[in-house]
């Protein structure tokens, strides 16, 4: 493939036990409906199925200390038995439908999400309000689970980005929710008892936290009816809801360096990061427009001539923030080779260096202005992106209709606002810097690029949580 | 005795082509296209240029986008011994600038312009230029295609840096990544003769060896109008698709396409199996039968067999493997390739357990469909799981045009994809058991193991 190049528009989120997702703007807001529960959906009767989510406003975030991986677990042991059928009944069920169902779990949600044909709807909303109602957690099922999650974190361990983004939120947010491993860690999901997802699951799965919404070709008025015969099985418990909001993340007052130590690799993952800003702080769109020309995503952008086009040191070259309901992070990632890894580090330091105090030039700003307002309306020209979009706008705290007004606020955007945002905000030595490569062939390199003394660098060893 | 597919593709003289679009006017072709039945009330409209390109046009006004793909009939197949990678590679260099457009200005233009997805991708069958647009912005990629079909300026030092750009691909893809290593072996294990047998991104040392020189001649093979399909996805008007793609490639020459000699893979006869050491904490499985092409009569039943096997967590390999504490997944790769390809199992083990127990496990399942036909439950259960996957796979301007490009390319129409659908519809259960003996066959078998260097 050309690259791996994101999209113009596109908001990475968090975590995430599935792919990432595309934030859209949205348009037309669909109605919201009387319920417990808030329900969206959208008809499109094109093709004869139906995309039905149900999501809650808790994510890994909410995992309770020394018992990291619960919430995911959770959610998958939800899949695995209710208190009328089995794994087995259930799976068959779901593929005798035609249907799929699958739980992703994010920082701050969780998200069922199904996918079935639209004759079949009605038989796959029953199997689904069981398992978000009445979920059993046997314990056969905790066993098998325990025994596939301890292996699908080794198994990650072998895939070097994987890896690498998990060690990169560890490392940026060293002891804060945000840089908890979604799947857990190995010893604390090996110790989780039945008990622990009983009581997770209570906390969480209540009225006030969940949320449904699809498109397709079915009748909103027959999901909204649906929906309310969920929300009454799911009451919200007497008095606060347990599920709360992540403390501020802490941003730190030096340069830090992590080198994840892995034999025999011929090239790296690099990141250079810090904690980023919500999408509602005023700062927020200019950054986004100047990242946009620094290495948003475009051939175009500076990152990605400067490593990929101009020295061909590696595949790809990107910066970009996360969101979360707290502020997040911005990074710079790259995976060179090995051999170029050390000039690489320099020469991004020096570009963040210059992009902090000359900040982007007219042009740039021009161009990336055009290029984020034009391709605004595939933002949410499929149903799916919009239900994408309302997805996000709730788990993400943001104001009702802010995604109606995401692109005209590109158009606010001025040069000297855009670069004294840029100013304001990155801090070029304070910055998170991790490697993740072979430390005997590459750390004395990349302590003289980085200028810092090479002791300062710490060394982990891959297999470490 | 090696024999050969000798693929002889159609072409005519520069001259004559010059004269016939000289005298073929829109109003002429459009009267000589067809409306092709897609699925559902949808129709695609089919074109052909006098210079031998070929336009399918869908319209679809859910959204005031467009999606517009072009497909090149050329994949790693075509590639010469030594010279594998090269269709990949040269992919990376249609990025680069043409005679009347610099370097940078494609992918510039197309990002002011609001382009969404500007990609391509290469497979062993085809090589895909895509992007997504706003409706009027038609007139500017049918330019901005058409002059890079044609005009593409093939520099050695573009071409050393793209060179280097794809290494670094390899490195992700393939060197530094176990799933990467497994899949390339696994073809390199099947295939002896065939050019399935490399992998699309080809080897490291075929790479370093090649030149600018080798594009040229690949650009100058393989890139014209009468190798290409272009295909066209959204808010748009047939009619006026035509008339812009004839106004912009109408006039582009037709190239005599090199004759193919592509070695048929002589039968398999004896099992085959290779442990590879990796840089892996949990041991791997693949094993592979080879199959029939994406056009034989025999696939739809396959489909049925693969989704019985690994469709959905009711499957049997799932019970089997992941279910019983084997396995943390059991895979099946989609049968979709131009020539007689491969049915490829895959199993990533749990900590602990051994690659060979899953292949005992997978193999006692694989016996069981010779054995005795699958229940109705079961044929009904991969059915419906298969049509809500052929709809899903409809659900974007973009994915549309993929099928059609997909299906063109391997198959010279998209109407293999669809037919292939309905016939699915109609497989029954000893159809199933006589693919597993057929395919299935123990002489043929390959397998591949990953574990722990």
């Amino acid at each position: 493939m050309k690259s791996l190049r994101k999209n113009s528009m596109k908001i990475i989120l968090g975590n995430s036990t599935r792919s990432l997702f595309a934030l859209s703007v949205l348009v037309g807001l669909l109605p919201l409906y009387a319920n417990a529960i808030e329900t969206r959906f959208e008809t499109d009767a094109a093709l004869p199925i139906v995309y039905l989510n149900v999501a809650v406003k808790a994510g890994a975030a909410n995992d309770l200390l020394g018992k990291s991986g619960i919430t995911n677990f959770v959610g998958e042991m939800m899949l695995r038995g209710t208190k009328t059928r089995t794994k087995a009944q259930i799976d068959e069920a779901i593929d005798q439908l035609g249907a799929t169902l699958a739980v992703e779990v994010r920082s701050e949600a969780v998200i069922f999400r199904g996918r079935v044909l639209s004759a079949k709807l009605a038989e796959y909303m029953e199997i689904l309000q069981e398992i978000i109602t009445t979920p059993s957690f046997p314990e056969k099922e905790i066993k098998k689970l325990k025994a596939e999650v301890g292996s699908q974190i080794l198994e990650a361990r072998g895939k070097d980005n994987s890896l690498g983004k998990v060690m990169w939120e560890g490392f940026l947010f060293e002891g804060h929710p945000y840089g908890k491993p979604i799947l857990g860690k190995t010893k604390e999901t090996a110790a989780l008892t039945r008990a622990d997802l009983v009581r997770h699951y209570a906390d969480l799965f209540q009225d006030r936290n969940l949320l449904v919404v699809g498109s397709g070709d079915s009748e909103a008025s027959f999901v909204d009816a649906w929906a309310a015969r969920l929300a009454e099985k799911r009451p919200n418990s007497a008095g606060e809801n347990p599920v709360h909001i992540s403390p501020l993340p802490k941003a730190f007052d030096h340069k830090r360096v992590r080198f994840i130590d892995k034999p025999d690799r011929t090239q790296t993952q690099v990141y250079f990061g810090q904690i980023g800003v919500r999408m509602t702080d005023p700062s927020f769109f200019p950054l986004f427009l100047a990242n946009h020309v620094f290495g948003g995503g475009s051939f175009s952008a500076r990152l990605m001539q400067e490593i990929r086009v101009k020295r061909g040191w590696s595949y790809g070259a990107y910066s970009y923030f996360r969101q979360g309901i707290r502020p997040r992070s911005w990074q710079a990632y790259t995976f060179p080779a090995t051999k170029d890894t050390a000039a690489a580090l320099a020469l991004i330091d020096g570009m963040l260096r210059n992009y902090r105090e000359s900040g982007i030039t007219l042009e740039e700003f021009q161009f990336a202005q055009a290029s984020l307002i034009n391709s605004a309306g595939f933002a949410f020209n499929t149903p799916a992106k919009r239900v994408e979009n309302i997805l996000l706008e709730k788990t993400l705290d943001l104001p009702d209709g802010f995604m109606k007004t995401y692109a005209s606020n590109f158009e606010k955007a001025t040069l000297p606002t855009t670069n004294a945002a840029v100013k304001k905000f990155l801090a070029p030595d304070q910055l998170s810097i991790l490697i993740l490569g072979t430390a005997k062939d590459l750390k004395l390199k990349a302590a003289e690029s980085l200028k810092v003394p090479e002791s300062s660098i710490e060394v982990v060893p891959y297999l470490k949580e | 005795m090696k024999k050969s597919i000798v693929r002889r593709l159609f072409a005519l003289s520069l001259i004559a082509f010059a004269l016939l679009s000289s005298c073929a006017s829109t109003s002429d072709l459009e009267k000589n296209s067809q409306k092709v039945p897609f699925f559902g009330t949808m129709e695609v409209s089919r074109f052909t240029l006098p210079n031998g390109l070929k336009l399918l046009v869908l319209e679809d006004a859910s959204s005031p986008t467009f999606a517009y793909q072009t497909w090149f009939r050329v994949g790693s197949r075509d590639e010469d011994v030594s010279y594998t990678g090269l269709a990949h590679l040269f992919e990376h260099l249609m990025f680069k600038g043409t005679k009347g457009s610099p370097e940078g200005i494609f992918d510039r233009t197309l990002e002011r312009a609001g382009a969404e997805g500007e990609n391509a991708f290469t497979s062993r069958d085809y090589t895909a230029y895509v992007q997504e647009l706003p409706k009027d912005k038609l007139e500017l990629i049918a330019k901005l295609e058409s002059d890079r079909m044609v005009n593409l300026v093939v520099n050695d030092k573009s071409f050393k840096m793209e060179r280097e750009v794809v290494q670094n691909e390899r490195r992700m893809r393939n060197e530094n990544s176990p799933d990467g290593l497994m899949y390339q072996e696994i073809f390199g294990v099947v295939f002896k003769q065939h050019s399935y047998r490399w992998p699309v991104i080809g080897y490291e040392e075929d790479l370093n060896r090649m030149s600018s020189l080798d594009a040229e001649k690949f650009y100058s093979s393989h890139y014209s109008p009468n190798h290409a399909t272009i295909v066209v996805v959204g808010d748009v008007k047939a009619a006026d698709v035509l008339k812009t793609v004839t106004k912009y490639y109408g006039k582009l020459a037709a190239k005599t396409l090199p004759e193919k000699n592509i070695p048929v893979e002589p039968e398999q006869s004896a099992p085959r199996r290779k442990i590879l050491k990796l840089n892996t904490q949990v041991q791997k499985l693949m094993v592979a039968y080879p199959v029939p092409s994406v056009v034989h009569e025999d696939i739809p039943a396959l489909e049925v067999l693969r989704t019985v096997l690994t469709g959905g967590k009711s499957s049997r390999l799932y019970k089997a493997l992941v279910d019983s504490g084997v396995a943390t997944s059991a895979d099946t790769y989609d049968l979709d390739d131009k020539d007689p390809s491969i049915l490829i199992f895959m199993a990533n083990l749990q900590s602990g357990k051994k690659a060979s127990a899953a292949e005992d496990i997978l193999l006692k399942e694989l016996e069981k469909f010779k054995r005795e036909p699958i229940s109705q439950l079961e044929l009904d259960r991969a059915k419906n799981v298969l049509q809500a996957q052929f709809f899903e796979s409809l659900s974007s301007a973009s994915e549309k045009a993929n099928f059609l490009g997909h299906y063109e390319t391997v198959s010279e129409s998209f109407r293999t994809g669809a037919d292939i659908f309905n016939r699915i519809g109609s497989v029954t259960a000893t159809q199933i058991q006589a693919a597993a003996i057929k395919y299935l066959n123990p002489s043929s078998r390959n397998v591949v193991m990953g574990v722990q260097k």
